[in-house]
């Protein structure tokens, strides 16, 4: 699914050096990033995404290298494959949570809102339990909703590739556990690959396997 | 590029912010409105003016503010001018040259002007009567329609003029006058008047009057017996009729040479152009008179009123471009506050184009939201001025 080969990356402005030699996740597989704060975790997502471009080496998601498309085919490519669960919600606060979790289908223009759409936006809102919230705004909600609304629009596209940054960040322990079984439950439903950043060990053994990107980095070891 | 999501992301935006949307399309709408709404209602009363204007050929009156004498005698305003005789009017017309038309347009009733005249008035504006018949005695009036349809006047119905002024004992009495006619609309000035004849208009100036016959009074209703050789001198305990009957007309009467007494202006319609070059010609060495044409009256003064207009525009468009420069600039800031939902979008999908289409979409739609209701205003402008503008003139 994921394969990094000679992956570098720098910020013009920063000594920050983002260095992986290899690394690769296979189809269906969750894996959990873990590592210090700084050392580039949600760096290495958004190379993933193709938010960002790597300064030399290749990343390929589903065999395609995103470095080689446009960007617009790297944005089409992104809204199709990818689902993005991110740290700080990135909730639109003129949208209600309805609204909020069908915008992939509103800025794509692959993507149509049907009844089935709309029907498992309810649906994945009831599973996170913001069901009675749809209507609402997100200032509304509490931080922890806000998180739940953003996993749902992570989900509802059903993506071959979900890519979560801290999701539980902001939840107590028993939403945590309820928003990370949603997630794996989910992806294993699609037949997605999960790579969720966490900074939490109760939550690490429910993944197939954990990568440190610090060690990653430190040892440019394939993992 | 998704269209429908940007115009659905775009209108959900706007809406949500409606306070700052409805701001930037009011400050538009005004940006375009003022300018063409004072374009449209300055051609609007120039048309209405020059209309007017057009149907009467010259005007005589006694030497002083044109542009005064041509709204007296146009649209009944500016009673205050001064009064030229009737002697004055009947010489015109005597010449040969033309025929003129005299009107005392100097006292009111109820807020509209009664305007004394002959019936030659009537004939030369084409009148048309609703209902009732022209004028046949002293005493009787014919109104306008926007008169008698604001008063709820009918044929049978009195007029009673307003009184001067209420603290002067010895001033003009107010006169109630019969309802005989009502003129069909005219769209003009005449539709907010009340005609009368002439005399009847010196009687409300106090100029003629009717009082019980001296001969039939009692010796205490007289300073002095009548004698051949001397007048008789009512005291005031005579009743002074306030209303022309059947009964009373004949009592009323005149002192003095009718020749000399006063109206405002005499319409003056000369019988070809060559007499009214002579008219003119003659007017303009006569002392203490003048004869202008209204429609060179109205040449000068929008000619005026253009040069204030283009001013007056410019200055508007000043303004605009000013109040168009804080409208991009709102944009502009509000894009910068709006980065960190842009680069959400680009996370979610979303392509440069797709925001920029986003961006232009809410711009577009408020500077077309702004277009729309100027054309509504300018819509309203144009069938409402009309109505305005007609009162303001009458």
């Amino acid at each position: 699914m994921i394969t990094c080969q000679q992956v570098r990356f720098s910020y013009p402005s920063e000594t920050f050096q983002l260095e992986i030699d290899q690394f690769s996740v296979a189809d269906g597989e969750t894996v959990a990033l873990i590592g210090p704060s700084g050392c580039g975790k949600t760096t290495f997502i958004n190379l993933i995404l193709g938010i960002l471009s790597p300064s030399s080496g290749e990343i390929q998601v589903e065999g395609q290298s995103l470095s080689q498309l446009p960007l617009a085919g790297r944005q089409r490519f992104r809204i199709r494959k990818i689902g993005l669960v991110p740290q700080n919600f990135e909730l639109l606060d003129y949208l209600t949570i309805r609204e909020n979790i069908l915008v992939p289908f509103r800025v794509s223009s692959g993507l149509g809102i049907s009844a089935e759409v709309v029907s498992r936006c309810d649906e994945l809102a009831g599973k996170v339990g913001i069901a009675d919230h749809l209507g609402k705004y997100p200032a509304e909600l509490s931080q922890g909703e806000r998180q739940r609304a953003a996993l749902c629009r992570g989900l509802v596209t059903s993506p071959r590739l979900i890519l979560a940054d801290e999701p539980t960040g902001n939840l107590d322990p028993e939403n945590q556990d309820r928003i990370v079984s949603l997630l794996l439950e989910e992806a294993g439903r699609i037949g997605a690959t999960v790579l969720m950043i966490t900074h939490d060990p109760v939550l690490l053994p429910r993944f197939d396997r954990v990568v440190d990107l610090f060690a990653l980095r430190q040892e440019g070891i394939a993992v | 590029m998704n269209f429908s999501g940007i115009f659905y992301l775009g209108l959900r935006y706007l809406s949500r912010n409606r306070g700052k949307t409805f701001l930037l399309v009011a400050a538009f709408t005004l940006v375009w409105l003022l300018p063409s709404g004072i374009g449209v209602i300055v051609s609007q009363v120039e048309a209405q003016l020059r209309a007017r204007a057009a149907d009467t050929p010259l005007v005589l009156g006694q030497a002083g503010s044109p542009l005064e004498l041509v709204f007296n005698s146009l649209y009944f305003t500016k009673p205050e001018v001064a009064t030229l005789t009737l002697r004055d009017v009947e010489s015109v017309s005597e010449s040969g040259l033309a025929n003129a038309i005299p009107l005392y347009a100097r006292y009111s009733a109820g807020g509209y002007r009664i305007v004394g005249t002959n019936l030659d008035y009537f004939d030369y504006r084409r009148f048309v009567f609703q209902d009732g018949r022209n004028l046949l005695r002293l005493g009787e009036c014919i109104v306008g329609s926007t008169v008698a349809e604001r008063a709820g006047l009918q044929v049978g119905d009195a007029v009673i003029s307003t009184p001067e002024t209420l603290f002067d004992l010895a001033g003009v009495y107010p006169l109630k006058m019969t309802v005989v006619g009502i003129i069909a609309p005219t769209g003009s000035p005449d539709d907010r008047a009340i005609f009368v004849d002439l005399k009847t208009s010196w009687i409300i100036e106090g100029l003629g009057h009717g009082h019980a016959e001296a001969a039939k009074l009692s010796e205490d209703q007289k300073i002095a017996s009548p004698s051949p050789d001397s007048p008789v001198r009512l005291n005031a305990s005579v009743v002074e009729y306030n209303e022309i009957t059947p009964e009373t007309v004949a009592q009323f009467h005149f002192h003095g040479d009718i020749e000399d007494y006063p109206v405002t202006t005499a319409i003056v319609v000369p019988t070809d152009a060559k007499n009214q070059a002579l008219l003119k010609g003659r007017y303009t060495v006569k002392g203490g008179l003048q004869l202008i044409s209204p429609a060179e009256e109205m040449d000068e003064l929008f000619a005026t009123v253009f040069s204030v207009q283009r001013v007056v525009v410019r200055l508007l468009l000043v303004i605009g471009l000013a109040t168009m420069a804080i409208g991009a600039l709102v944009f502009l800031l509000s894009n910068r506050l709006r980065t960190e939902e842009f680069r959400h979008l680009r996370h979610l999908g979303a392509d440069r184009l797709t925001l920029t289409a986003l961006v232009v979409f809410e711009a577009a739609f408020v500077i077309l939201s702004s277009l729309v209701l100027c054309g509504i205003g300018l819509l309203l402008i144009t069938r409402i001025s009309p109505f305005v503008i007609r009162h303001f003139l009458s």
